[in-house]
């Protein structure tokens, strides 16, 4: 894998976005921009065009499932991991179907963080790498 | 058989309620990951 993975961080708190840059930094990814609101994201994600997302569901502007679904609607299948403190069951169904790769709960502990966003990775490079 | 209409409407809300409640339910990250993974074996049997 010599291809560093970029990612588009985005949550409205600053000390959020600190801690998963610095759990993605020791997983030598790149963190290609921040976001602190849906529509910084979207501007953003057209920009560096990121291998993976990290979306916050609650956001000001523009909340994490309309940036999603956003999106979505101009790159289908894009890479985009949702993140929230809460996560209830109706959210979670909004966003798989959104088309959401995965969610993670803020309280889960690093090394299932690291291991989602892995699995992510090596899903993409899948799909990606035999279209090359 | 007859069909009581106010039986069926109350059973019908009493549905309805519990899918609301189950939407509003906080689930962890296992419970996650395992409408994760029921979303993509979904997914990948349709395509």
């Amino acid at each position: 894998m010599t291809e560093k993975v970029r990612v588009l961080v985005a949550d409205d708190e600053a000390h959020i976005r600190q801690l998963i840059k610095g759990i993605l930094i020791a997983m030598k990814t790149e963190v290609t921009a921040e976001a602190h609101n849906g529509l910084v994201a979207l501007e953003k994600f057209r920009e560096c065009q990121p291998h993976i997302t990290l979306l916050d569901i609650n956001m000001p502007v523009m909340d994490g499932l309309q940036t999603l679904r956003a999106i979505q609607k101009e790159k289908p299948g894009a890479m985009v991991i949702m993140l929230s403190s809460l996560a209830t069951m109706g959210i979670v169904q909004d966003c798989l179907a959104a088309g959401a790769y995965d969610f993670i709960r803020k309280d889960t502990a690093i090394a299932d963080i690291k291991a989602i966003i892995k699995n992510a990775w090596k899903h993409y490079l899948s799909n990606e790498l035999p279209k090359k | 058989m007859k069909y009581n209409l106010k039986e069926i409407l109350a059973e019908i809300k009493e549905d309805e309620t519990h899918v609301v409640a189950s939407r509003k339910k906080q689930i962890s990250q296992k419970e996650i990951q395992a409408m994760v993974e029921k979303r993509r074996k979904k997914v990948g049997s349709k395509s």
